[in-house]
């Protein structure tokens, strides 16, 4: 236990204290910086565009974040739940775990060569079939970069959400789907009224969990377009990172952080809350 | 029973087909792409080419080895520390009486909220200012601290895994029914026989599933190391990758070579620990 909250308490408690406190400085890094009291939070709030920006780019990507969770994932669910033999349930799910096994950022270098304007698949694809005017900069492009990232990995059925709506699936009882044989309804009427309210608590555990990586992560855009091109894709975890390691403004990113940090809490909440009142 | 309907079937196997093509396409791209050469890529992009060009797994080899080697080393350590330690603790709280005992359990799991983006930073500064370790005085100036080290990557991934896994893993020791414990007491066992002989084989299953776990964490990072390291030969898996555009002049037989490479530790890691691997992908998709 003494190791345990030796570590805990100089690698845990103090980084988060230390973000919160300097947020409130002017910082490099070093010693404890000059005391600013608001400023950073007024000029990130009031003066700071590239920051609005950010959060409105982190927006849209949660839009689709959350949209790409919810959809395909549950129908491959429902599609490999379906299947009559055991084995080819298991070989499907083998097939769309894969993605989850490479490292992500194998997939993520993939998607950026299938991107590339020059040399990418997806363009030579469009030109071999006669849409070369549908060819254009993926990433290159202040107008569509953004929409690009928010689309990679298309068709977005591989990952863990498959395996958690799988679960879900398992866990509903028998009877009920007898029932609703029993009672005629086609299988789209099922599929919507019947089998996605029933996995409703796994569409919640992904929604959480995408809001919250999606809100954090900023992997993705730093190796696709690093915030480009200009700053069109830029998303605040990306900024703190700049404003820290590139510009040396510790404090600026704590700040950021800090305000990160609230999202996420007013989030929690939310989230506590809507579930409480369904209850 | 199941009424069985031949057409419908037919239908989700083409559609599951399509999509797992799909969703493996861009990995078969990159088996095709691996084994041209730069003319073979830019004159028969889509064909299987021949001669098949080896070599580009040789090349890719030659540096992707070390940072396979660099990446086991640290991911290797820090799961190995994770587990000694946040399973000691788990079992302190799940066994024993003490004072405090609540708000201490409460104290860890309260830092599951607190997200990485918040300490990405102050724990750099950290890192670099920590005391009487590379060139740094006692009160951490002068030095680059435990940056560019692996210890700068090992002992942050070491503090914050344990948190999630003494949750987990309290919550397992728990379970263990009292009567196990009373019975091998009965049979004069002593506290660290109990240990040994019961509470091990016990866990084995739960420690390799939380193993795999934090080890996927660690393995899959790629921003911690991006800052923490500067020279090139510490590189883990992940920064490596990303880097390698810089290190060839662009032939992408090597690049897609290099890749291709990447992902074996992990698919070697997946075909021997399947069952624990997935609760492993299950529960660390949980926590995040």
């Amino acid at each position: 236990m003494v190791p345990t909250f030796l570590f805990l308490g100089v690698f845990c408690y103090y980084p988060p204290i230390s973000a919160l406190v300097h947020a409130f400085f002017r910082w490099d890094g070093v010693g404890l910086g000059v005391f600013v009291g608001l400023g950073n939070f007024r000029e990130l709030i009031f003066e700071d565009e590239l920051f609005a920006r950010s959060c409105l780019n982190v927006c849209i990507f949660l839009v689709f974040n959350v949209l790409k969770t919810i959809t395909v994932p549950f129908l491959v669910a429902e599609l490999i739940y379906w299947l009559w033999s055991k084995r080819t349930r298991y070989a499907y799910r083998l097939v769309f775990i894969l993605p989850m096994v490479t490292p992500g950022i194998v997939t993520v270098l993939l998607w950026r060569f299938i991107y590339n304007t020059h040399v990418g698949p997806l363009n030579r694809l469009l030109t071999m079939v006669g849409l070369e005017r549908l060819a254009m900069p993926w990433l290159a492009s202040t107008k569509i970069a953004l929409y690009s990232i928010a689309a990679m990995g298309f068709p977005w059925a591989g990952g863990i959400g498959v395996l958690i709506y799988l679960a879900g699936l398992h866990n509903i009882s028998s009877d009920i789907f007898d029932a609703a044989r029993v009672d005629g309804a086609g299988w789209i009427r099922r599929l919507i009224w019947l089998d996605f309210p029933l996995v409703i608590s796994q569409v919640r555990v992904l929604t959480v969990m995408t809001v919250l990586g999606t809100i954090q992560g900023f992997e993705t855009v730093l190796i696709m377009t690093n915030g480009g091109p200009g700053f069109s894709t830029l998303v605040p975890g990306l900024y703190m990172y700049r404003q820290a390691f590139q510009y040396g403004r510790f404090g600026y990113a704590s700040a950021i952080g800090a305000l990160m940090f609230l999202g996420i809490l007013f989030f929690t909440y939310m989230n506590l809350k809507l579930v409480r009142s369904r209850e | 029973m199941r009424a069985r309907k031949i057409a419908p079937e037919i239908g989700r196997h083409v559609a599951l087909a399509i999509l797992g093509l799909l969703t493996l396409a861009p990995f078969l791209l990159m088996l095709n792409i691996s084994l041209k050469n730069n003319a073979q890529f830019y004159t028969e992009f889509w064909k299987l080419s021949r001669p098949i060009q080896w070599g580009n797994f040789t090349y890719a080899w030659n540096i992707i080895s070390r940072y396979i080697l660099n990446s086991i080393i640290v991911s290797g350590i820090s799961v190995i520390g994770v587990l000694v330690m946040s399973s000691l603790s788990a079992y302190s709280f799940a066994r024993f009486r003490f004072p405090g005992r609540e708000f201490l359990f409460f104290m860890v799991i309260g830092l599951l909220m607190i997200p990485g983006v918040l300490t990405l930073v102050p724990l750099y500064s950290l890192v670099q200012h920590f005391p009487l370790v590379g060139g740094n005085n006692r009160f951490g100036m002068g030095g680059h601290g435990l940056l560019n080290s692996r210890w700068g990557l090992i002992i942050p991934y070491m503090a914050g895994g344990q948190i999630m896994l003494i949750f987990i893993l309290r919550n397992f020791f728990e379970g263990i029914p009292q009567s196990l414990f009373d019975a091998a007491r009965v049979d004069g066992a002593s506290e660290w026989h109990i240990i040994r002989l019961v509470v091990v084989p016990l866990s084995v299953p739960i420690l390799i599933t939380v193993g795999l776990m934090s080890f996927l964490g660690t393995w899959n990072d790629y921003v911690w190391p991006l800052v923490v390291l500067r020279s090139p030969e510490l590189r883990t898996l992940p920064v490596g990758l990303a880097f390698l555009h810089g290190e060839y002049e662009i032939k992408y037989g090597q690049i897609m070579a290099g890749y291709a490479i990447g992902c074996l530790p992990l698919l070697v890691l997946f075909v021997f620990t399947m069952r624990y691997f997935l609760r492993g992908l299950m529960f660390g998709a949980i926590k995040g």
